[in-house]
């Protein structure tokens, strides 16, 4: 007999188990330019939108001071009702007052661009979620049992595939008040159905086939047993690597049916732009003189989707190691 | 209890479909393993030898469940695991209806009473419910999930490549747990401990070292003796290993291949050890099967057969086996030809077309039965047991 | 002399270090002859021939060494080639059968075509119908029936497309084959075929041969000489017959004695215990020390020297097996 081999609980030792691989993942990845840009893009919005509730703070410390009326009344940083009765005429061009400007309605660019950037990340990361949660736990499915439930989900893959799905959240709005958990919910599911389900049950078959289910397989393991234990862990990097991929989809759509009028959400990048839009701005000259209603939205729309993107990529040479130069 | 049979295999086969059809029936057939019988006492090993392609890893995947019989019966410690290799339950019953309640319901009690083995003991059972058919099978199949299940425990499996056979994101701990996971044995503590005895007993010591590890840290022999620790875990009566040694460096091997002869003694059991390599069979078997297009061309006590090959194809073979010493000479394998595919093979015997002995008898009869030529020592081969004089 | 390699050193860098896969490699080749390099996996028995062809990945950096090899017209060190002079000594003076050879061949084009196009590689004025006789010619030389040619190679059988394999790489008539596993994911009864086939050929045309191999026992069959390789040096070299009857490195003892055979009586195998050391960085002194019964604090410390202990008997120990010694093997 051998006595007690093991003088740590388990969960001490697989949780140091994970600390070191994420170590040596952070190794591999810190050698990616492009991720580590990505990561430190997506790190610089979240602290960016986390500190938005002390922007109006300091902000009405500094040019409110002696003016207790308006400071206690109105606030001139609220980002859906703000308005700054100070200035002569909206919009205005950025001052110290406000950094970015004001939209036609007197609102505080910079705030709104602030108080949307959580709701953006959760809009991504939701869809992404339900998405990769969704396409693992099918494309695993269907990779193992083959069969009847392959084909109705590779078939339903197809169709949702080559179903335009902007065209399909346009006739949805109609009939569903698309709010913001509802529109993650929905993108989240139309890719999640779609083509990921592909991609991760092509990775899943190349687990089946391995040795090690087999042997699960004869020591008596049940199918979900398999599924979860064996092939979902042995996919799971590549559909972390989609989700990544996913969010830039999700927060794309997002502004897209923004822009379009389309969702009800109160306040978003894309909401911006549709403002600047729908007031005119965005025709003839007054694209470049009014720059500040539209540009900073875009400039971060477009980085924080590229800043997923480039993470997603660097984590893809890190789990298919046939990408990683040696 | 030293010849007490482990396992028996009567009238084995397994055919896959060379073709794929939805409306009609397909019509030809890989015949991959045909009509085998195998016999595995305790403490006994067998070697399955042949080329690849023979049908000796079917063999194997069919004792632990990972194919499906076509035919035959499958007995293990003088219970027929036959009807829990099925998939599904109506070709269980099937089955059972087949092989038991027609042949028993055409014979009279006391013709059931002098049947003997595993027969006997399913006659006795078949008469104390009163010949009731629909009874015997209901009885038969009582359980049958939790019986599948415990089934797995007594037969395991070691593969061939240690590379590929352990989960490369699970730790040894977890790799060798695994069974016990499944089967729902002990506690945590308890696993610990038993995994622990386990790595020391196959040489992973001090197993504190390797118990955290991942497979991709350990070398070749090392990830082997783990698969050989998952699979002895669950205590089985017998172990089917897959060429387990057949991708391992000679210098390692060895350790190896005296580890499973070391731990067959110690934990009671017996191997159906599948390879390809002679030399290797010679040191790990009692007795040998040579298989060729899914049928055993000749079987005996391993020394007797390598010292005394009958049948020309396990001739062919000896003689083909490079032998390390360069001042012996062999033989020139006596053989034509290439192995073709079993597809519907033709009604005389499987070897006809590369046999250089073959006379016009051997093509007109259907494959040659077993023949007992010298005391264990069977041979299927017209030639050798002189029919066709 | 044909070819003979002196002290070559050639390391892969990697992350952690130099992987020293080849590290101080000394042998000769006379025409005619065969030599085996018998080792396991890892031990940089394939990286010799890559070396030697400078057919070397990326991260492979040639360390030391010459490889001077003789088409006739004096011994030219291959090393201080560069590549285009290199590329007309390959295949043309020192060609090679790859490891896994069936994945060799590309499944799209017919086998023929592939190999008048490694003939006209070589020599560019090659009419296409002088190719096809040459092919036919091959063909015929490894056993292949010729109407075969224009056959693509999934209509092979795996022992058909090794022949095709030993067919390209006599196809520029070399004076070197370096056969890597020639037969490694082949049936024994194939595998004798092709080790016979090969062995003809090479008595026929007086080529030279270098086999690498994990199998001792193929190695037996077909070299007139051996090299035992252990983590990236030669442990010992010598005519087969002395190597099976009087090896002198106990690692090469332990080998002979670890293999089981069909023939003869059935002895105890040995194991070795241990397993073989890392590249990245192998033991100070001698490498096998570590799994060594006879290893001393010499051993430990001290590389033994490659010497000649008698004609043509290479050894690296500092204390050989002597004849008739039983070495003493302790199981883990």
């Amino acid at each position: 007999m051998v006595d007690a081999v093991i003088k740590e609980p388990l969960w001490k030792i697989r949780l140091k188990l994970w600390m070191r691989s994420l170590r040596t993942g952070w190794e591999l990845f810190r050698e990616r330019k492009l991720a580590v840009f990505g990561l430190g893009v997506i790190i610089f919005f979240a602290v960016f939108g986390l500190v938005y509730p002390l922007y109006p703070t300091i902000m009405k410390n500094i040019f409110w001071k002696n003016d207790p009326f308006g400071y206690q009344t109105f606030a001139p940083y609220d980002p859906i009702i703000g308005f700054d009765p100070d200035i002569m005429s909206h919009p205005s061009a950025p001052s110290f007052r406000h950094p970015l400007g004001t939209d036609p309605l007197g609102r505080d660019i910079l705030s709104m661009i602030m108080y949307s950037t959580p709701r953006e990340f959760v809009l991504g990361i939701t869809a992404a979620l339900i998405t990769v949660v969704i396409g693992t736990i099918i494309g695993a499915s269907c990779a193992y049992y083959g069969g009847v439930i392959d084909t109705f989900f590779m078939r339903l893959a197809d169709i949702v595939m080559l179903f335009p799905s902007l065209a399909l959240l346009m006739v949805l709005s109609a009939f569903i008040d698309l709010t913001l958990f509802r529109l993650a919910l929905i993108i989240g599911m139309l890719s999640g159905f779609g083509s990921i389900t592909l991609v991760l049950k092509a990775q899943a078959l190349t687990i089946k086939v391995r040795p090690f289910i087999e042997a699960a397989k004869s020591t008596g393991a049940s199918d979900a047993y398999i599924i979860f234990r064996h092939i979902i862990p042995n996919i799971l990097p590549l559909s972390f690597l989609y989700m990544m991929l996913n969010v830039t989809g999700a927060i794309f759509t997002e502004a897209t049916l923004s822009f379009l009028g389309l969702a009800n959400i109160r306040m978003s990048w894309g909401v911006i732009i549709q403002m600047a839009e729908s007031s005119g701005y965005l025709m003839g000259a007054s694209i470049g003189t009014y720059w500040w209603l539209w540009l900073p939205a875009g400039v971060c729309i477009t980085l924080l989707c590229s800043a997923f993107y480039f993470l997603g990529r660097g984590l893809e040479e890190i789990v298919n190691p046939r990408l990683r130069k040696r | 209890m030293s010849n007490e049979l482990v396992l028996k295999i009567e009238g084995l086969r397994k055919l896959f479909p060379a073709e794929r059809r939805i409306f009609s029936r397909t019509k030809y057939f890989v015949h991959a393993v045909d009509d085998i019988s195998i016999e595995i006492k305790r403490r006994e090993s067998l070697a399955l030898v042949g080329e690849s392609g023979c049908g000796k890893t079917t063999t194997g995947k069919v004792l632990v469940g990972l194919e499906e019989p076509t035919d035959g019966r499958i007995t293990v410690e003088q219970e027929d695991v036959t009807p829990l290799l099925y998939e599904n339950e109506s070709s269980a019953r099937r089955y059972i209806e087949r092989n038991y309640v027609e042949r028993f319901s055409k014979m009279d009690d006391q013709q059931l009473k002098t049947l003997d083995g595993v027969d006997g003991i399913y006659a006795e059972r078949f008469l104390k419910l009163s010949k009731d058919g629909t009874k015997f099978i209901s009885e038969f199949l009582e359980n049958r999930r939790v019986r599948v299940w415990q089934l797995r425990r007594r037969v395991q499996m070691i593969f061939q490549d240690p590379y590929e056979s352990l989960n490369p994101r699970m730790t040894i701990f977890d790799i060798v747990s695994e069974p016990l996971n499944i089967h729902e044995i002990g506690n945590l503590k308890e696993r610990e401990d038993r995994v622990a005895e386990m790595l020391a007993s196959v040489g992973l010591t001090p197993p504190e070292t390797f118990m955290f590890r991942f497979p991709h840290e350990l070398s070749g022999g090392q990830r082997q003796r783990v698969a050989i620790a998952r699979a002895l875990i669950l205590n089985p009566s017998f172990v089917v290993a897959d060429e387990p040694t057949s991708m391992l460096d000679v210098s390692i091997r060895t350790g190896v291949m005296k580890l499973m002869m070391r731990l067959a003694d110690e934990h009671n059991m017996s191997y159906l050890y599948i390879t390809h390599d002679l030399a290797v069979a010679r040191y790990m078997s009692n007795n040998i099967a040579v298989m060729y297009l899914g049928k055993i061309v000749e079987t005996g006590p391993t020394e007797e057969v390598l010292q005394n090959p009958l049948h020309p194809y396990t001739k062919a073979l000896l003689a083909a086996v490079p032998i390390p010493d360069p001042e012996q000479k062999r033989g020139e394998p006596n053989i034509k030809g290439s192995v073709p595919k079993p597809i519907n093979p033709p009604k005389r015997c499987r070897f006809f077309d590369r046999c250089p002995y073959a006379v016009e008898y051997c093509e007109k009869n259907d494959h040659p039965k077993l023949v007992e030529v010298l005391p264990n020592h069977k041979v299927a081969c017209y030639v050798v047991s002189g029919e066709t004089k | 002399m044909l070819l003979s390699v002196k002290d070559l050193k050639m390391h892969y860098k990697t992350k952690m270090g130099y992987v020293k896969a080849v590290d101080g490699i000394n042998f000769d080749l006379d025409s005619g002859e065969s030599l085996g390099i018998v080792g396991e996996s890892g031990c940089g028995k394939t990286s010799i021939s890559m070396t030697i062809l400078r057919l070397l990945p990326d991260n492979a950096e040639f360390k030391a060494g010459s490889v001077f090899f003789d088409m006739g017209n004096g011994p030219i060190d291959l090393v201080k080639l560069d590549e285009s002079q290199m590329r007309k000594y390959r295949w043309r003076g020192i060609s090679m059968i790859f490891q896994a050879a069936m994945n060799s061949l590309n499944p799209v084009y017919k086998v023929g075509d592939q190999i008048i196009e490694a003939i006209q590689n070589h020599f560019p004025e090659t009419p296409v119908d002088k190719a096809r006789e040459k092919v036919a010619e091959l063909f015929h030389l490894v056993g292949l029936d010729p109407s075969r040619m224009d056959q693509y190679p999934h209509q092979y059988s795996g022992g058909m497309k090794q022949r095709a394999v030993i067919a390209m790489a006599l196809a520029c008539d070399p004076k070197v084959i370096i056969a890597d596993e020639p037969t490694t994911a082949l049936d024994v009864i194939v595998q004798d075929r092709i080790l016979k086939e090969i062995r003809k050929i090479q008595k026929k045309l007086n080529m030279a041969m270098i086999y690498i191999s994990h199998d001792i026992a193929v190695i037996a069959e077909v070299s007139d000489r051996i090299a035992v390789m252990y983590a990236g040096k030669f442990a010992e070299l010598a005519d087969s017959v002395t190597i099976f009857k009087k090896p002198m490195h106990p690692y090469t003892y332990g080998l002979m004695h670890a293999f089981p055979s069909t023939v003869g009586e059935k002895t105890d195998l040995v194991t070795i215990p241990g397993e073989p050391p890392n590249l990245l960085n192998p033991p100070k002194g001698c490498r096998f020390a570590p799994r060594c019964p006879k290893a001393d604090q010499t051993c430990i410390n001290e590389e033994p020297q490659y010497i000649e202990i008698e004609k043509g008997h290479f050894v690296s120990c500092h204390h050989p097996v002597k004849p008739g010694e039983v070495v003493q093997f302790y199981e883990q």
